[in-house]
């Protein structure tokens, strides 16, 4: 019985140290070298991109989208002071002369006109009452000559879709 | 001795070899074949985010190239000059442009740059690079038919410009010819990185 459980312990020593031995020969001869090939195979291909002139090209794609994008929102938030001129001109009554100043950030116009006749300031007065894009109006400082020529001073804010 | 102390002495330093070898050689390197394992997966992970940055880089090139970038870049370059030669370039700009518009350019005043990060610009955190703004002052002569065009000239230009101010008023210097009627005076913005 005692020379039984001997063998068994023996056994069981050396099947222990046995295992212990074939699990660092597999790991150090074959495990190891397999993971190290791995490891390289891999820096490898990152390495490839590296040479690839990849960083040229992050930069030129970069630069692009930096462009592209700053373009198009410098071109959508510019003023568009034609449209203006053009809005102007359809309403301006042709007998009466400006001087104007137009103000786009703030979307505001100061004008002194002269005209040889009231009649014609009366006319404007009522064609500017219906014009849709002129969002509030003063006329002020009017002067009336003995001739009949009319000094005044137009202030006027508009829309800023018509600038857009 | 007896046997069974023997085999006892046998048991334990059977029982220490099996330590130390496990102690010296097995664990050292399991737990090298741990960190390599992990090292592994390190990489597979950054070769996986390597390959789809590259990818998407070799995609926005290829849509770039087919949008014919290369003709476009130049054209969209010009609005963020950063060479210190701007002003120069954007003053002999509008000089040409006023010339053939038929205006006469008295002066032209430059204005320091302002960066649009610091302004009050409502558009400014869209913007990706560092936009400063330069405003140019203009004095010119002219009539209103000339100027029109003056306008339009710039504003149809691929040179971005915002106009900010105009003034219109009668030229009272009798020396002119009729046709130049007009004095302006113009505000534009032009942009440069």
């Amino acid at each position: 019985m005692e020379n039984k459980s001997n063998v068994i312990i023996s056994s069981l020593i050396v099947i222990i140290l046995i295992f212990s031995i074939s699990f660092y020969l597999f790991i150090s001869f074959v495990s190891l070298p397999q993971k190290e090939k791995e490891i390289e195979e891999l820096n490898q291909y990152i390495e490839k991109f590296k040479d690839d002139d990849y960083e040229n090209k992050m930069i030129e794609v970069s630069n692009a989208i930096k462009y592209v994008n700053d373009y198009m929102i410098l071109l959508e938030n510019k003023k568009n002071a034609s449209n203006f001129l053009n809005f102007f001109e359809s309403w301006a009554h042709p007998g009466i002369s400006y001087n104007i100043n137009l103000d786009f950030s703030y979307n505001k116009a100061m004008a002194r006109g002269v005209t040889d006749n009231v009649v014609k300031l009366m006319e404007q007065i009522a064609i500017l009452g219906i014009q849709e894009k002129i969002k509030e109006y003063e006329i002020s400082d009017v002067d009336i000559a003995i001739d009949g020529k009319t000094q005044f001073n137009l202030t006027f804010y508009f829309s800023e879709e018509l600038i857009k | 001795m007896k046997k069974q102390e023997i085999n006892l002495i046998f048991y334990i330093l059977g029982v220490i070899i099996i330590f130390l070898i496990n102690y010296f050689f097995v664990f050292p390197e399991y737990n090298l074949l741990k960190e390599k394992n992990k090292k592994i997966k390190n990489l597979s992970t950054d070769e996986e985010f390597i390959k789809n940055y590259y990818d998407i880089v070799n995609k926005n090139l290829e849509d770039l190239n087919n949008a014919k970038w290369g003709s476009k870049k130049n054209i969209l370059e010009q609005n963020f000059d950063s060479s210190p030669f701007f002003s120069s370039i954007v003053k002999d700009f509008l000089r040409t442009k006023a010339l053939e518009s038929g205006l006469i350019v008295s002066d032209i005043y430059v204005s320091r740059p302002v960066i649009i990060a610091n302004s009050e610009e409502l558009y400014k955190s869209e913007l990706i690079g560092p936009v400063n703004k330069t405003r140019f002052e203009l004095s010119l002569e002219g009539n209103y038919f000339a100027f029109k065009n003056f306008i339009s000239a710039i504003e149809k230009s691929s040179r971005i410009g915002s106009i900010e101010s105009i003034s219109i008023d009668k030229n009272h210097n009798s020396n002119q010819e009729i046709t130049n009627d007009l004095l302006f005076k113009l505000s534009i913005d032009y942009y440069s990185y």
